[in-house]
Parts: structure tokens; C-alpha cells; sequence
């Protein structure tokens, strides 16, 4: 399966991303233009919101990121500032959408052993 | 003919489910239909396993099949991956969303996540017994929402309930800090449902005598239920007598010594007091995630020269193999005078030397006091693991097969039908 990661920052080590490419998954990782995601993000809460529609529009407009989306298989929002963009997408497109954030939150499961 | 006495067993997570304590849960239904009983569970349906918390499909092979599992539906919109289930409230006000969630989560119950089950649960549990009269309903807890089951069965109908707390709810047993004072509002919710109980099980004395102290008048309903072991070891043992291979299995999480072991390792390798070609293997998760923890994937695998391997997870079917190929096992622990692990009862199974690193202080100390074949603890300071990796290496070059089936003799007492079936001949009417 083709996945595509939205995510606002290159991490070194990433469990999601780890655990995709476990799974035999062909990763690929779409980094949100660090204008719209960092810094405004540290302008407080207004622009917090405002940072999710920026995203949203950014992701559902350019060029770039439209190619990146029409190979996927599935699409994973990996922060809190993609998950609107994926979600309109979803909505509109009807794309397996995953919120990766609450899939690696919740993946605290394993048995003891 | 007598009425087979009706046992309503009450387990959110029961198998396929491979959550804490559902091999505890596992067992005390089979053991309960062993001795007489008739036994209905109720629990979550399988599809709640299956989707957020993986599932072990094997584990459900084990359930007795005269034991009737009846799932009832478990909504989880905190754990909902899909984000074309979520409503534009959950993604456009993400903060507010969670806010409403918890107060719908814990408007009925105090217990975020399950708190909504408690109306469920109650309905079943009296259809259940509108059906077949429950003699006896037994919750294992957490999630504490289980209990509510019990107290609706006690409260209309007069069924005597029992509380598997294993743990606790209101103490946080690393810290022993208290976590819910009594006049929160989970601290009255606990202290009714314990008030209302027959009985409340716990996994040790600490644990038990804490509850205890907090509850005095339910202090002499209090039993101590430790884990038990299911699986006696068969395994023929290796008695190497040299490159003796010390092996951990479990989760290997920030609560584990892992950094003070692997100093003491090193130490203990350069001093002489463990055999130059002596291994250690340290298996299971590297934190919690399915994801490696990068910190502790670091640690493990930078001793390789040292002769420590990490070898990844092992599937429940392949421990057995895993303790016979070791000569002492590393019985590494957090701290905390509250903590005992169900890996202690398996490996006094196995009957092969115990090296035990964690503080003297831990529940697991007395536990293990009198097994034939430990070595400390002496402390967490590397200098005392050192010496007792070094007294562990010492037992297994001289261990013999007798020795070793003398130690699976001991721990029979940890067998988990012989610490059930007192309890459940104390129940039976």
C-alpha cells in the first residue's frame, strides 16, 4: 500500500512511521511549508486555528501536494495541523484517512512479553 | 439435582483481548467452571480488540467452551483512527471536542474511556440474571467500571459481588503516592463499591494492607490473589557449565533497571565475576509502543562486544523455548513497594537460577524469599547487581536437574489453580 504522511516537521525517529514501514507499507512523507505550521503555531491559540485552514487550503490548492495525494493509497495525518486538511480531504475525495496521532497514542497495547 | 451455582464474571477485556490481566481473567473463569460453576462473562465484542487494542485470537481458543461470553457493544471515540468519523466539532475545536468528551465519559462513572459503559453493563448484568439467577458476580478491574455490574445485581437482587482489584485504582504504585483522595469523587465511588463487596482480591500483601488501612471496616473481606503462573515448565534444563546465558523477557520499559543492569554487566564481566563468554538476552517490547522506544533501542544495542543481545518480542507460545535455552533468568523491576509482576510466578516456574534486580523494598522480594535458586536483590546500585550477577552465574555452574525440579516443586504454590481454589471454595455456596 502507497502511504502518504502529512506531517509539520521532519522527526528523527518516528514510532508511526516506524510501524508503517513495518507493516511493508511504501512511505512517503509530505512536510507542510514551515511558514504555515511552526510559526504560527507560536502565535497563540487564533493562530493556532488559523494554522489548521492555511494547511487545508495549502494541501487541497498546490500543485505539489495535489501530485503527492493522487498516489496514495491512504493518508496519514501525523500532527494536530494536518488532521483538518486530511479530514476536508476525506470528506471530499473518499480517501482512507488515518489520524496518526491517536493510532500511535493508542498502539500502547502489547502484552507483557 | 443440585443448581449448578451461576457465576457472573465480569471482564472488559477477556479474550481475544491482550490487555493486563486477561490470562488472570482467562483463568479464573475456566477455574471457576472446573469447580462446578456455571459461568457467563460478560465483556466488550471482539471487535473493540481487534481494531484499538490488538487482539490474540489464540487466547480465545483457551476459554473453556462451557464458559457462555457474551460481548456487548463499546463505543471508543477517543481511540477512533478514521478521520472520516470524526465530526467537524472533534477536528474544528479539537480542545472544546475533548472537554464534552470527558464530561460524557465520566458523567455516569468516574473513569474516562469506559465510564459510559457502566449503563450497559448494569442492563446486562440484570438481563443475565433475569434469565439464569447470578449466585455470584465477580468483577476484575481496571477498568473499575466492572464493578458496576456487581454493585446493580447487589443492590436489586441481593447477589453478593467480589472485587478483582489486582492493582489499584487510587494508589500509584511506583510513587505510593496517593492518586484520589478519599473525598474525591472516585475516592466515594471506590470506597461504596468496596463497602458493598463480599470480598476484594489483590495481587500482594502491599497492595492489599494499603486498601486496608484506607478501608478498615471491609479490611477482613481483603484477600491477597496473587498472579500464578498457567504453564508449568517441562523443559529439559541445559546445565551448561560455561558461556552461561542469562536471559530477560518482558517489556522493557523507563521502569526497568535496563541502565543500572547493563552497568553491573559490564562490571561484573570485568572483574571476573561473570565468565567472559557469558550472554545476556534481553526479549520483549522496547517500551510501549509497537514502535521501538529510541532511547531504550539505543541502550540495548550498544553492548553487543559486551556479549548482551537484544532478540526482539516473543509470541506467548514460544516463552517455554525461550526459558530453556537460558541458564539464569534476570528478573529486572521497577520500584516502588507496591510492585510485583506476573513474570516472577513464571519464572520460579521454570525452576532455573533467579538473578533479582530491583530494590529490597519490592513486594516481589518476599515473594521470592524462600525460591531455592535466587541470587540478591542486594540493591540497585550496579556494585550489588554486580555481585549478585555474579552469585546467579555461581548457582548455575553447580545447578543440578534435581536442584532444578526441586525448584519447580516450590513454585507449585504459585500455580494459579491452587491460588484460586481457595478462594472460589470460600465462595461456593
Amino acid at each position: 500500500m502507497r502511504v502518504l504522511v502529512l506531517q509539520s516537521r521532519a522527526r528523527s525517529r518516528d514510532p508511526l512511521l516506524d510501524e508503517l514501514s513495518a507493516g511493508g507499507h511504501r512511505v512517503d512523507v509530505l512536510l507542510t511549508p514551515a511558514v504555515l505550521s511552526r510559526w504560527f503555531w507560536r502565535a497563540g491559540p487564533i493562530c493556532v486555528d488559523l494554522s489548521r485552514w492555511l494547511v487545508a487550503f495549502w494541501w487541497l490548492a498546490a500543485p505539489s501536494a495535489r501530485r503527492r495525494r493522487a498516489h496514495a493509497d491512504l493518508l496519514v495525518a501525523a500532527d494536530e495541523s494536518t488532521r483538518l486538511a486530511l479530514w476536508v480531504t476525506a470528506r471530499l475525495d473518499a480517501v482512507a484517512t488515518v489520524d496518526g496521532l491517536t493510532a500511535v497514542v493508542h498502539s500502547l497495547d502489547d502484552p507483557a512479553h | 439435582m443440585a443448581r449448578m451455582p451461576h457465576l457472573l464474571y465480569v471482564a472488559w477485556g477477556f479474550p481475544p483481548a491482550r490487555t493486563g490481566g486477561v490470562h488472570r481473567a482467562l483463568a479464573t473463569a475456566n477455574h471457576f467452571v472446573e469447580r462446578g460453576w456455571r459461568v457467563t462473562v460478560l465483556t466488550a465484542e471482539r471487535e473493540v480488540f481487534e481494531r484499538h487494542t490488538g487482539s490474540d485470537p489464540g487466547l480465545e481458543g483457551a476459554v473453556d467452551p462451557r464458559v457462555n461470553v457474551v460481548r456487548l457493544p463499546f463505543r471508543w471515540p477517543a481511540k477512533e483512527t478514521d478521520l472520516v468519523r470524526w465530526s467537524a466539532a472533534r477536528v474544528l475545536m479539537p480542545r472544546l471536542w475533548w472537554r464534552w468528551r470527558k464530561y460524557l465519559d465520566t458523567r455516569r462513572f468516574p473513569e474516562p474511556a469506559y465510564g459510559p459503559w457502566a449503563g450497559p453493563l448494569g442492563d446486562a448484568a440484570e438481563a443475565v440474571h433475569r434469565r439464569t439467577p447470578v449466585d455470584l458476580v465477580v468483577a476484575t478491574v481496571n477498568p473499575y467500571v466492572d464493578a458496576v455490574a456487581g454493585q446493580r445485581l447487589a443492590q436489586r437482587h441481593q447477589v453478593p459481588y467480589v472485587l478483582d482489584y489486582r492493582d489499584a485504582w487510587s494508589l500509584d504504585m511506583f510513587s505510593g503516592r496517593t492518586v484520589h483522595a478519599a473525598d474525591s469523587r472516585v475516592g466515594q465511588v471506590e470506597a461504596r463499591l468496596i463497602e458493598g463487596a463480599a470480598q476484594v482480591w489483590f495481587v500482594n500483601e502491599a497492595i492489599a494492607t494499603w486498601h486496608q488501612n484506607r478501608h478498615p471496616s471491609a479490611a477482613t473481606r481483603v484477600r491477597v490473589v496473587p498472579n500464578g503462573y498457567d504453564t508449568p515448565s517441562t523443559f529439559e534444563p541445559r546445565l551448561r557449565r560455561s558461556a552461561p546465558v542469562f536471559g530477560y523477557l518482558g517489556t522493557i520499559t523507563h521502569h526497568v533497571p535496563v541502565r543500572e543492569l547493563l552497568e553491573a554487566w559490564q562490571m561484573a564481566r570485568a572483574d571476573g565475576r561473570l565468565p567472559s563468554d557469558a550472554q545476556l538476552r534481553l526479549y520483549g517490547f522496547l517500551g510501549y509502543y509497537r514502535g521501538a522506544d529510541d532511547s531504550m533501542a539505543r541502550l540495548v544495542s550498544g553492548s553487543e562486544d559486551l556479549g548482551v543481545h537484544y532478540r526482539g518480542p516473543v509470541a506467548k507460545g514460544e516463552v517455554q523455548s525461550v526459558y530453556a535455552d537460558c541458564d539464569v533468568l534476570v528478573l529486572a523491576m521497577g520500584s516502588g513497594q507496591y510492585i510485583t509482576s506476573g513474570k516472577t510466578y513464571e519464572y520460579a516456574a521454570t525452576g532455573l537460577p533467579i538473578v533479582a534486580v530491583h530494590e529490597r523494598g519490592n513486594a516481589t522480594t518476599a515473594t521470592l524469599a524462600e525460591y531455592p535458586l535466587i541470587a540478591g536483590p542486594s540493591g540497585l546500585d550496579p556494585a550489588d547487581i554486580a555481585a549478585d550477577l555474579g552469585a546467579a552465574a555461581e548457582l548455575a555452574a553447580k545447578v543440578s536437574a534435581a536442584d532444578i525440579a526441586s525448584a519447580r516443586s516450590w513454585a507449585t504454590r504459585f500455580d494459579r489453580a491452587g491460588v484460586l481454589d481457595p478462594r472460589i471454595e470460600e465462595l461456593t455456596p
